[in-house]
């Protein structure tokens, strides 16, 4: 025995232009569903009934929470990736599926907004201590290279086989001096 | 609603979701908000673990909390759910 149409089948057919103005009525514009029944039989000769529009406001709402999240967390990945010195791949996906799940969870805290917070304030030191390292080996290297120098210097200035034309050229050669 | 329906509800929110993954109590929070009667956590979890034995839907554990599952739909998942 063939199965009886679901009430909201008619809906869930419509064009997807009209299911944007139906979704536009129930979403954004939050007119009661009477209303949008009557709409739809003046604007598209549509006959529906409260329960058929009932059922589609229910599943649009219930998929389109977790679109907006997944859009508002690409949102926020894109504009992390546009920072790529601060923030990793790793870090840049763990902030956007907290985000994700902030946006769609209905009772959002102050404790997850701190983890999220947490997550990029670990990120953000952990990038100022990589940078702290990064000067500090560079410190050295200069310091090493200096005191390199001044040996090199050092050894021409007593190497008594050398004319005092030949020293200076050669410590000159010692600095990188043309 | 009859089961296949809220299965197929469930991976309607996970396909939707673009790979994010759905901590369980978001899930059945925005479940019981949308559609009624109400489902209690122990039939929710009756349904997710008859679409994850069928592998049309994964979970994975939070390192950085003691939450819930998180869930994502899979290949077959989302196959299954054009089928619908």
């Amino acid at each position: 025995m063939p199965r009886k149409p679901r009430a909201d089948a008619k809906l869930r057919s419509l064009p997807p232009e009209r299911k944007d103005t139906l979704r536009q009525w129930l979403v954004d514009e939050n007119i009661s569903y009477e209303e949008v029944v009557k709409r739809m039989g003046e604007l598209w000769n549509l006959k529906s009934s409260v329960g058929a529009v009932s059922d589609f406001f229910a599943k649009e709402c219930f998929s389109l929470r977790f679109r907006e999240a997944s859009k508002l967390a690409e949102d926020l990945s894109a504009t992390l990736k546009e920072s790529p010195q601060v923030f990793d791949e790793a870090t840049n996906k763990a902030i956007s599926q907290k985000a994700f799940e902030l946006a769609v969870a209905k009772d959002a805290n102050v404790g997850e907004l701190v983890q999220l917070a947490k997550i990029i304030g670990d990120t953000a030191r952990l990038k100022l201590k990589a940078q702290e390292v990064e000067l500090d080996l560079r410190r050295i290297s200069i310091l090493e290279k200096r005191e390199a120098q001044a040996e090199a210097a050092e050894t021409v200035a007593r190497n008594p086989a050398l004319t005092p034309q030949e020293r200076e050229q050669k410590i000159k050669e010692v600095f990188g001096i043309q | 609603m009859n089961h296949a329906v809220i299965r197929k509800l469930i991976l309607t929110a996970l396909a939707e979701s673009g790979g994010y993954a759905v901590p369980e109590k978001a899930l059945l929070i925005a479940f019981n908000i949308s559609f009624r009667p109400p489902l209690d956590a122990p039939a929710f979890k009756d349904h997710l673990s008859w679409l994850l034995d069928r592998h049309l839907i994964d979970y994975l554990k939070d390192d950085l909390s003691e939450d819930d599952r998180k869930f994502l739909i899979t290949e077959k998942g989302q196959a299954a759910l054009k089928r619908f």
